[in-house]
């Protein structure tokens, strides 16, 4: 008897020790959230701007995906330095998105300035991160301004009030003649799904300018969906559009026959030209290589955006043509637009260039 | 005649007793069944029906057979309606529950004794905003989107007991529950919930040979996991998991998005139990922490989001004193419970809530049989919170001390030789969390039953109403139940 019960106490407390054995608590961490710190210093791209006259008052705002509802927004000092004190612990977008006033010695002129950045945490107590200025954009000429994509706010899957907006934004009038708009597929340059056509004669053609500061509007399909789909409550009217995308293999494809149209190139595709709503490549080239099959050639390529919903999105497309990706957080049907912060800006990085905007703006930038 | 008479009554009176001793006290894991709590939430003076027991008070497997030693069956079957005319942002407008339970307790044989609850639950939540959750503000970190629908939560849950004495000094015993839940949205995201729970007490028990002393403890562990399913169909519904009740992060737009919370959880207690004459003295002590980790994103790439702890002690002193040949009672005693929360960001290992909870509690209360016939018991309790939550993501802060108090009153009479009737009544007074904005409510129940023994067993019908009125307003939430049983 007494083995017996010596036998079912040793089993009890083995049991009793591998259950406590099953769990470990943790310390509490000895830092707070809410107590992070972020100090930035401005750069600007071009040296001679590098002098206090220029770095004070810049408009900093710096926002988070993390957690909704924290904007912050301060200027710089004298010295280009902003400092933003206990916020939340999290990955922060910079903006900075203005003009300064540029001294050429016999006149004044405003120079618009951008900055964009990405800050994460780093453990490194108080450090100062450079921002990096980009004055006055770079690489002028005809860009992919706006890409509205995901359709307005409706439970029936409409996305047809898509379109592409190009601005000029060089001093020189542009021609179209010819050029060719590509959605891409995943396999980066060497796959071409749609490459639809404006008419004319690539790179010498002189029939449909673009003047300098100028936007042409691509439509999917250049009707009024706001008016006549929506009864006037969302999505947008498309009838002013440049420009119309049209498969003339597909014979019930909406055409407006008062807006021109870009054609469909590849053989066996019979239909319009569709991207996706949150993830994609839209190309824009100068239509010397129309041979599909094998990719299209880079040296053709006048712009190129990528774009994804999805932060942790792995690049498509070559970073020559563009360096980052824009569009993280788009909603479907929800009416957002992604458009350069300002128009023509340019630096070969969406992720930079661009930014979500709440309704698309037809022909022109959002402030 | 009349000691005989006597004698047949006392049979189903005891039986009943028993019955209904074992019916709440095994509700408390049925209750508590997806909540894992570290320790059971005492509601032992809830039993409205009974005196206090050893095993009531202490929750220990072992002492189960001490206090309880008939063979008995129950079948049960409750439904209940809740009207929430004020409500919180994600709370539903209105619930229903239905559960259908049997519980069984048998001696195998002088020294062993086996349980079990077997529970089929069914609740369902009517508009309800927003909520993925089925309580959204019983977690720091809910699952959210931006709809309004019903959602319908039902599965089983098993419960079992086995105590087993090795002499007449030495007990032992382990207590377990499994259950398994699934919820479903009826409106996009449909998000489907799955909860699995797994739930184990092992404890032993040392009993004097005169029973007039008994020390014991039991060691309990808990295991629970949550998942989440949202899915998407035209317009993404914004799926977001809350950090505290203010801020949210939005989770990415994809087709599904998951969430999984993954609970363990470790208890100790230790209990003292000495009879002097008429006087029963019951210690108990308890210390225990969970741990849990929250997970969002896709299935193939998570998010570690959270880590949360909780962390508490609970210790209780009862003093009970008979009279009247034992049929009669009066007790009081103290309640202490602290509860530390704090939960961190795994990312940046920041503490991003805390919570700090401790509430002292004085119970009293009366039981008396005038005689053969009747039974009465009231019972009450008045308790200080304080509490201190913190959200330090965007520096939130609540603090409260505050007193609650409720009481309520059980009367009991056998009509008839086969037929008994029983009516209890309660009002209390109490500060509900801070998400409600509403300084205290008042809670009023009443409640009926009859009984009326067949050759089959005794059958009863049970009805019950409990209203909540907010201090400052004129709305309400009213509960009706309605419950039939069979006992054997």
């Amino acid at each position: 008897m007494k083995k017996y019960q010596f036998k079912n106490i040793t089993f009890i407390l083995i049991i009793f020790i591998i259950i406590s054995g099953c769990l470990n608590n943790e310390k509490m961490p000895t830092n707070y959230d809410g107590t992070m710190n972020i100090t930035l210093q401005t750069n600007f791209d071009i040296d001679s701007l590098n002098v206090k006259q220029y770095w004070t008052l810049l408009p900093v705002e710096i926002s988070t995906y993390n957690y909704n509802n924290f904007h912050y927004s301060d200027s710089t000092d004298s010295n280009g330095i902003v400092r933003f004190e206990n916020i939340p612990f999290a990955e922060y977008n910079i903006n900075i998105n203005s003009e300064i006033v540029v001294d050429y010695g016999t006149f004044l002129d405003t120079m618009p300035i951008v900055a964009s950045g990405v800050y994460n945490f780093n453990n490194a107590t108080d450090s100062i991160s450079t921002i990096e200025v980009i004055s006055g954009g770079s690489g002028k000429g005809l860009k992919i301004n706006e890409i509205y994509t995901v359709g307005p706010p409706n439970g029936f899957h409409y996305f047809y009030d898509q379109y592409i907006e190009l601005y000029n934004s060089s001093d020189e009038t542009k021609y179209l003649d010819g050029m060719v708009v590509c959605r891409m597929s995943s396999a980066v340059m060497g796959n071409v799904t749609y490459m639809f056509q404006f008419p004319g004669i690539p790179l010498t053609g002189t029939e449909y300018p673009v003047e300098s500061k100028e936007f042409v509007v691509l439509a999917h399909d250049a009707y009024d969906h706001k008016g006549e789909i929506f009864n006037g409550k969302v999505s947008i009217d498309l009838s002013v559009a440049d420009w119309e995308f049209v498969n003339s293999k597909d014979f019930g494809d909406w055409d407006d026959a008062d807006v021109p149209n870009l054609d469909n190139v590849i053989t066996g595709n019979n239909v319009d030209f569709y991207i996706n709503l949150v993830s994609d490549v839209i190309i824009l080239a100068d239509g010397s290589d129309v041979e599909y099959i094998d990719g299209l050639d880079s040296a053709s390529v006048i712009d190129g955006v990528e774009y994804s919903s999805s932060a942790s999105h792995v690049k498509d497309i070559q970073s020559y043509i563009d360096r980052g990706f824009t569009g993280v957080g788009l909603q479907k049907y929800s009416g957002q637009s992604m458009e350069r912060k300002v128009a023509g800006f340019d630096t070969d990085n969406s992720t930079i260039d661009f930014e979500i905007i709440s309704a698309p703006t037809i022909g022109y930038n959002h402030e | 005649m009349i000691i005989k008479y006597n004698e047949r009554k006392m049979q189903p009176i005891k039986k009943k007793t028993i019955a209904i001793i074992i019916l709440v006290l095994f509700s408390f894991p049925g209750l508590f069944a997806f909540e894992n709590n570290f320790f059971t939430d005492d509601s032992k003076y809830d039993i409205f029906n009974s005196q206090v027991s050893l095993y009531s008070i202490t929750n220990n497997p072992a002492f189960f057979k001490i206090t309880f030693n008939e063979n008995i069956t129950k079948y049960s079957l409750t439904g209940s309606k809740k009207n929430n005319f004020i409500y919180r942002e994600y709370s539903p407008k209105q619930e229903q529950n239905n559960n259908l339970e049997i519980i069984t307790s048998k001696n195998l044989n002088s020294n062993s004794t086996i349980a079990s609850v077997i529970t089929y639950n069914q609740d369902i939540k009517f508009d309800m905003k927003h909520s993925l959750e089925k309580d959204f503000y019983s977690h720091y970190f809910s699952f959210s989107d931006t709809t309004t629908g019903d959602t319908k939560f039902a599965g089983p849950q098993l419960q079992f007991l086995f105590n087993h004495s090795l002499n007449d000094k030495i007990y032992l015993g382990i207590k377990g529950n499994y259950g398994i839940e699934q919820g479903l949205k009826d409106i996009y995201t449909q998000c489907e919930t799955i909860a699995r729970n797994f739930d184990v007490s092992i404890g032993g028990g040392f009993q004097s040979t005169d029973k007039s002393t008994v020390i014991g403890g039991f060691i309990r562990y808990s295991d629970r996991q949550d998942s989440y399913e949202a899915v998407k169909e035209y317009m993404d519904a914004l799926v977001r998991t809350y950090v505290g009740y203010h801020i949210y992060r939005p989770e990415y737009s994809r087709s599904s998005n998951h969430k999984t919370d993954s609970q363990k959880g470790i208890n100790y207690s230790l209990q003292f139990y000495k009879k002097i004459k008429n006087l029963k003295i019951i210690l108990n002590g308890n210390y225990g922490y969970t741990t849990n980790n929250i997970e969002t994103g896709s299935t193939s790439k998570p998010t570690n989001v959270a880590y949360w702890q909780r962390e508490g002690n609970n210790y209780s002193s009862d003093f009970i004193y008979d009279f009247g040949d034992g049929k009669s009672s009066i007790r009081i005693g103290y309640d202490y419970k602290k509860t530390d929360d704090w939960a961190k960001n795994p990312e940046y290992n920041t503490v991003v809530i805390e919570n700090e909870e401790i509430k002292n509690r004085i119970n009293f209360g009366l039981f008396m049989t005038p005689n053969m016939l009747m039974k009465f018991s009231i019972n009450g309790n008045i308790e200080n919170v304080n509490q201190n939550y913190k959200e330090h993501i965007n520096m939130f802060e609540y603090t409260s001390d505050h007193i609650n108090f409720g009481t309520d009153l059980y009367f009991q009479m056998q009509l008839t030789d086969v037929l008994s009737l029983d009516i209890n009544g309660g009002y209390g007074k109490f500060k509900p969390h801070f998400t409600w904005e509403i300084d205290s409510f008042n809670e009023i129940n009443i409640g009926t039953g009859i009984e009326r023994y067949f050759r089959f067993g005794f059958v009863k019908i049970e009805g019950n109403y409990t209203k909540y009125s907010p201090s400052d307003g004129e709305k309400n939430i009213n509960e009706y139940q309605i419950s039939l049983s069979l006992r054997k």
